[in-house]
């Protein structure tokens, strides 16, 4: 007697989805197979055997010149294994994330912390801790689903993901972007004083590297008895000392936000994130979380550098202090060149261009001549208010950075924008 | 009979409350999105307000058909209970 096998599932079947002719529209406009890049990613990278000035990392700071990032992570390697392979509650954490997770707690002025495999994890992480209810018995539950969350509109993907499904109108709020006085009319309209009120910002936002009016977010907060969450992915480790820019709301974040989320993969060059706040808060996200429960951790020697590379940042400001430097010296050249950038002084650049179809082609024209340049266009911003979004890379020669420039005046001329 | 003087009012205050737009500007002839510069977001919210002030629904494909103050007017004085 055969067999019979159900056959595979066949193609027509995913038709209703209109993938594929989702794709075919775009593809003009955006690469839906990612360009593979061989070798290292740094100031400069390589792909299909081309050399490309690397304005696209978001680890800017050239570490390996000042931590031996690669012998660390084999050394944390052979101590600690490759992967924890177990949940933080069953099995438990490996030494290095125990000692991560005291360390950061350090460095952001917070009772706790716990980490996550990627900083986004951590987001999603927080909103459903917050917003979590839980009976086990009595006694012992938690009924939070009537937390109330306001939003920067421009937060990161990653907590509006947190957040969908919570009611967007109802328990879920935005106020436009940096705007105080918008934060106060809804934390006003909504009477957050008798809620469970949740405030979410960022310190650096990622499109237009503004750092956002924390001080006066803080402010609200207290005025309206809301805790606090700051993301501060883009901040971490890189503001806070009183001779950087943004002193004053690195102060604010470390001792009056009360929770905040940081990330591994910018200044500190690697992959992860965590929730820094109150420690009872921190111990109950431990089982609300999820995110940190339910899937893989960093890996252990991820965890052994990422320990060691924040305490080399502390312990030697010149790193940051000199890429901020240089950082900053674009941004001068750039407008000296008649070339604006966002009002900011962090060390993103950003770059307005407008019209969407003359930001594409000055991105086809960049990798031609030798920089990858990332550009943010409709969708992602509105239309017409297309971008250049610029990390500058410690390892970036005074040549690479002159060369970028007088392509970037080029192109405008030619595109007349 | 309704009166739509008095929907506009109160839709104008609506709008006032959760956009920070003057209930002045907020007139029958201004598009939400291109004259009261209010994005996707802000119109769920007045969406939603509107439900919970007038008790009328709006289903989210009448939404996009409601571009201007004086299409919410007509709308709201037509679904009223």
């Amino acid at each position: 007697m055969t067999t019979s096998r159900t056959p595979a599932p066949s193609v027509d079947r995913l038709a209703p989805w209109a993938f594929e002719a989702f794709v075919e529209a775009n593809t003009h406009d955006t690469a839906y197979r990612p360009p593979v890049v061989d070798g290292p990613v740094g100031p400069t990278i390589i792909r299909n055997g081309h050399e490309l000035v690397n304005f696209a990392s978001i680890s800017f700071l050239d570490l390996e010149r000042h931590v031996p990032v690669r012998r660390l992570f084999a050394e944390g390697a052979r101590a600690h294994g490759l992967s924890t392979s177990g949940s933080r509650m069953t099995q438990g954490i490996c030494r290095p994330h125990q000692v991560l997770e005291e360390t950061i707690a350090r460095h952001t002025g917070k009772e706790r912390a716990i980490s996550f495999a990627t900083g986004l994890l951590a987001n999603i992480g927080f909103v459903n801790a917050m917003s979590s209810s839980a009976h086990f018995d009595t006694g012992i539950e938690v009924r939070n689903h009537d937390t109330f969350f306001v939003v920067d509109r421009d937060v990161h993907w990653s907590i509006w993901k947190g957040l969908e499904g919570l009611g967007y109108g109802r328990n879920v709020h935005a106020f436009r972007h940096n705007d105080v006085s918008g934060l106060a009319r809804v934390l006003d309209r909504v009477r957050a004083r008798d809620r469970k009120t949740v405030v979410i910002a960022e310190s650096i936002y990622s499109a237009d590297g503004t750092m956002g009016p924390i001080v006066e977010i803080l402010d609200e907060c207290d005025r309206h008895g809301a805790i606090s969450m700051i993301d501060d992915a883009n901040g971490f480790m890189v503001y806070g000392p009183e001779n950087r820019p943004y002193a004053r709301e690195a102060a604010a974040i470390r001792e009056r936000a009360d929770f905040v989320m940081v990330s591994l993969s910018k200044a500190i060059g690697l992959e992860g994130g965590a929730i820094a706040g109150p420690a009872a808060a921190i111990d109950a996200f431990e089982l609300l979380s999820g995110t940190s429960m339910f899937t893989a951790a960093i890996q252990p020697p991820t965890a052994y550098v990422a320990t060691r590379t924040i305490e080399t940042l502390a312990d030697n400001p010149a790193i940051v202090d000199d890429y901020l430097a240089h950082a900053a010296r674009l941004r001068r050249q750039m407008h000296e060149a008649d070339t604006p950038t966002t009002p900011t002084e962090s060390y993103m650049l950003s770059v307005p261009i407008g019209n969407d179809a003359a930001a594409l082609q000055m991105r086809e024209w960049f990798v031609e001549d030798g920089y990858l340049v990332p550009v943010f266009s409709y969708p992602a911003v509105s239309r017409n208010q297309a971008l250049l979004r610029l990390f500058p890379h410690a390892g970036h020669t005074e040549e690479q950075l002159d060369g970028f420039l007088s392509t970037l005046l080029t192109y405008r001329r030619r595109l007349g924008v | 009979m309704v009166n739509d003087t008095d929907t506009l009012h109160t839709l104008a205050h609506i709008v006032e409350e959760i956009a920070g737009v003057e209930s002045a500007e907020v007139t029958p002839e201004k598009s939400f999105i291109d004259d009261l510069d209010l994005d996707s977001l802000i119109m769920v919210e007045i969406t939603l307000q509107i439900e919970d002030t007038f008790g009328v629904k709006i289903p989210d494909d009448q939404i996009a058909e409601l571009r201007t103050v004086g299409n919410a007017v007509s709308y709201i004085d037509g679904h009223r209970p």
